[in-house]
């Protein structure tokens, strides 16, 4: 049975309480109201005829002494009475039904007996009293027919019950309409979570309210958000690794190419000296651009996998340091360098950030770069590194994919240069290792700045705002 | 197309058996209360709506020592004005015993008898009047706004019928005093005295306090005539109406020049207040 079946039958179940036990509390307030009311009547007409029958016997004392019909007295009442002496004989009476009544104390403490009973279809209130008139004594029984409130009752009842069925009928399509409005939502979640399965990520719920089913609706819509965020990641992480892994093999492949069809010229031809140097040349060229690729991979694997362990060092001690690996390739590309550098501590791992400066300035040269101003400042809480340089410059829209592994702004002069375009992909992953920020500025036809923001140590960064 | 329904007709099913069972439950629950109802059966204490009088034994003490009013008990005359004004504007009746410090049935209409006669109302046979007593009730009256309170027992009347083969007469006896402080009296044949000449003494018997500067005042229309009594903050009212000949009420000079005048009358003596 499904949940809108069941929420249907609840309100059908919860309408019908709530409508008959209203009816019957109703019912039985009405009635008893009336038959209150009829007691109090007939306790009233008791009075009267008790008064009629005092009268009487005020008139004619000896009236139930002798034994004489008394059937004219009936006209005088306006109800049947019965008189019963105080043995219990009945001297009079023209009532329908004799009730079993207890005859009340011979006292007139005004208590007066009454009893309900019904014959012959109708309904009686019996109500009995001790009466005194002179010598005459005993106790008046008077009989109140209360039939027509009975009927009335009766007849309220059935109008109830008609008025039940006929509301009942007209308030399914009224209820199925509320189960709906319930139930809808519930059915749009499992739809949702079907089409999800399906593999329809980016399928969402669109339920307004603030209840808890818009609240579990915007709770799997966020869900649906996060997974489909996963499944982007999971999606372009494959799908770099492929590039990654055809980068990789169309790296190898080029060198290898060339080295074994220059090894197989070797080989099959006697060649003059000159053409084997050539070819020896160029074979050793391609081997140290596929050691140079070997060793930068490594370090890529090595960055991913191992943890690192930062040491606030000063800029300055580290950048003295590092001048004496900084001249060697300056010098091999005959760029001048420019320094400068205000002191600041800043948590590094020395031997990732030699990498990463000595990559930056690999870079500058290999961009026919004249000069390099390296620059280190201090900014509140920050250290920022900036490597300018005066090369040729990165095409703007190339800017964003200068990180990515392999990629190369012009591949044949990488390749001449024994680049393998994992340069500034080491770079970055060493930035972010450093939990640092780095942003590329060039536009394309005068140099490259490279901007490097690293948090000053914690106690610098303390004295900084002390 | 009925497997994929299953559940839609099982519902229905049995929201309808639910619907037919809850009625005959409900039917059900009623018949038993109404059984209960119905076969009751007790004693009740019917409560008086008037409580006793306080002022009875002092009553009592004085009429021991011999001090006998006449007055069977004098009533204030806030206390006359309250209970003609509940009398007056009542709306039903409530029917109950005598209380403490109300006349019995027995005097209420011996007082009415007296009354007759001092009225001379009915034929006269050696001093009594031939009306005969045909009932009596007590009762007080229901206004339209009860606090639910006891009332005072001067509050109630009793409702005296006479009946003769000249007259019918229904008197109003306050319970307490014992005073006929109303009555309707219907006359067949020829009225003996003059209508209003009557209204003195009917405010005399009623316990009133009469004025010798007060004279009885004529209506516009000759059917009504009123005195002022108790110092002015009551007036009591003479109405009467010819009957059987659907007219106006005789005309007082014709009636003086002939000494008789014949026809059914209503004659209704009431105590109002101002």
């Amino acid at each position: 049975m499904k949940l809108f079946h069941k929420i249907f039958l609840c309100f059908v179940v919860l309408f019908g309480i709530a409508f008959q036990v209203t009816g019957c509390l109703l019912v039985n307030f009405v009635y008893k109201n009336a038959i209150d009311q009829e007691k109090k009547y007939a306790f009233q007409e008791f009075q009267h005829n008790k008064y009629i029958l005092q009268s009487i016997l005020y008139l004619q004392p000896e009236l139930f002494v002798e034994n004489q019909d008394n059937m004219n007295l009936i006209k005088n009442f306006t109800v049947p009475i019965a008189f019963y002496k105080t043995d219990g004989q009945c001297v009079f009476s023209n009532i329908s039904i004799q009730p079993q009544m207890t005859m009340p104390e011979k006292s007139e403490n005004h208590k007066i007996e009454f009893q309900m009973l019904s014959g012959k279809g109708e309904n009686y209130i019996y109500t009995s009293e001790y009466v005194r008139q002179g010598n005459t004594e005993g106790y008046l029984v008077t009989e109140t027919n209360i039939s027509a409130t009975v009927n009335r009752q009766k007849d309220v009842i059935r109008y109830l019950q008609k008025i039940y069925m006929v509301l009942f009928f007209i308030s399914f399509p009224l209820i199925i309409l509320m189960t709906d409005l319930i139930a809808s939502p519930i059915r749009k979640v499992g739809k949702a979570t079907r089409r999800i399965a399906e593999g329809r990520y980016s399928e969402r719920i669109c339920i307004k309210g603030k209840d808890e089913i818009s609240e579990l609706a915007s709770d799997f819509n966020q869900m649906a958000g996060q997974i489909e965020k996963k499944i982007s990641e999971l999606s372009n992480a494959t799908k770099a690794k492929e590039e990654f892994t055809a980068n990789f093999a169309h790296e190898l492949k080029t060198p290898l190419t060339s080295v074994i069809g220059y090894a197989d010229m070797l080989y099959q031809r006697e060649l003059p000296r000159n053409q084997v140097r050539d070819a020896a040349e160029y074979i050793l060229n391609e081997g140290m651009r596929l050691e140079a690729l070997s060793l930068k991979l490594m370090d890529l694997f090595i960055l991913d996998r191992q943890d690192f362990l930062l040491e606030g060092l000063s800029v300055k001690e580290l950048f003295e340091n590092l001048k004496q690996s900084m001249q060697p390739i300056c010098s091999k590309y005959g760029t001048r360098l420019h320094e400068d550098i205000e002191d600041g501590y800043i948590d590094v791992d020395y031997d990732l950030i030699k990498t990463m400066i000595l990559n930056l300035i690999d870079n500058s040269g290999k961009a026919e770069s004249k000069d390099i101003w390296f620059t280190g400042k201090k900014r509140k809480n920050s250290y920022f590194v900036c490597i300018k340089d005066n090369g040729r410059g990165i095409p703007s829209d190339e800017i964003d994919r200068i990180t990515e592994a392999f990629y190369m702004v012009d591949k044949s002069r990488s390749r001449k240069q024994h680049g393998a375009g994992l340069g500034l992909a080491l770079v970055s992953k060493i930035v972010e290792i450093h939990k640092a920020k780095m942003k590329i500025e060039s536009d394309g036809k005068s140099g490259t700045i490279v901007k490097i923001k690293f948090h000053l140590s914690e106690g610098e960064s303390n004295d900084q705002k002390i | 197309m009925i497997r994929r329904y299953k559940y839609t007709f099982i519902t229905l099913f049995l929201a309808l058996v639910f619907m037919v069972c809850s009625m005959a439950g409900m039917n059900f629950i009623i018949k038993i209360r109404e059984k209960q109802l119905l076969t009751e059966a007790g004693e009740a204490e019917i409560e008086s709506p008037v409580c006793a009088w306080n002022e009875w034994e002092n009553n009592i003490q004085n009429e021991l020592q011999g001090n006998y009013n006449n007055d069977r008990c004098l009533l204030s005359n806030i206390q006359i004005e309250n209970a003609i004004k509940s009398w007056n504007e009542r709306i039903g009746e409530t029917m109950h015993n005598p209380v403490e410090g109300q006349i019995s049935m027995e005097d209420a209409i011996k007082m009415g008898e007296e009354w007759l006669i001092k009225m001379n109302m009915g034929e006269k046979e050696s001093g009594n009047s031939d009306a005969n007593f045909t009932k009596a009730t007590l009762s007080v009256g229901i206004q339209s706004q009860s606090d639910e309170q006891l009332l005072e027992p001067y509050y109630s009347f009793w409702t005296v019928n006479f009946s003769s083969q000249t007259m019918n007469a229904v008197l109003y006896l306050n319970a307490v005093t014992g005073k006929v402080w109303g009555a309707e009296i219907s006359l067949y044949g020829s009225m003996h005295e003059e209508p209003y000449d009557n209204l003195k003494l009917f405010a005399e018997l009623a316990g009133l306090e009469v004025s010798e500067k007060e004279s009885v005042q004529l209506g516009d229309s000759k059917t009504e005539a009123t005195l002022v009594v108790n110092g002015g903050r009551l007036y009591v009212k003479q109405q009467c109406y010819s009957m059987g000949f659907n007219s106006e009420v005789l005309d007082i000079q014709e009636k003086n020049q002939t000494g008789k005048n014949y026809g059914n009358a209503i004659i209704r003596y009431q105590i109002m207040a101002l």
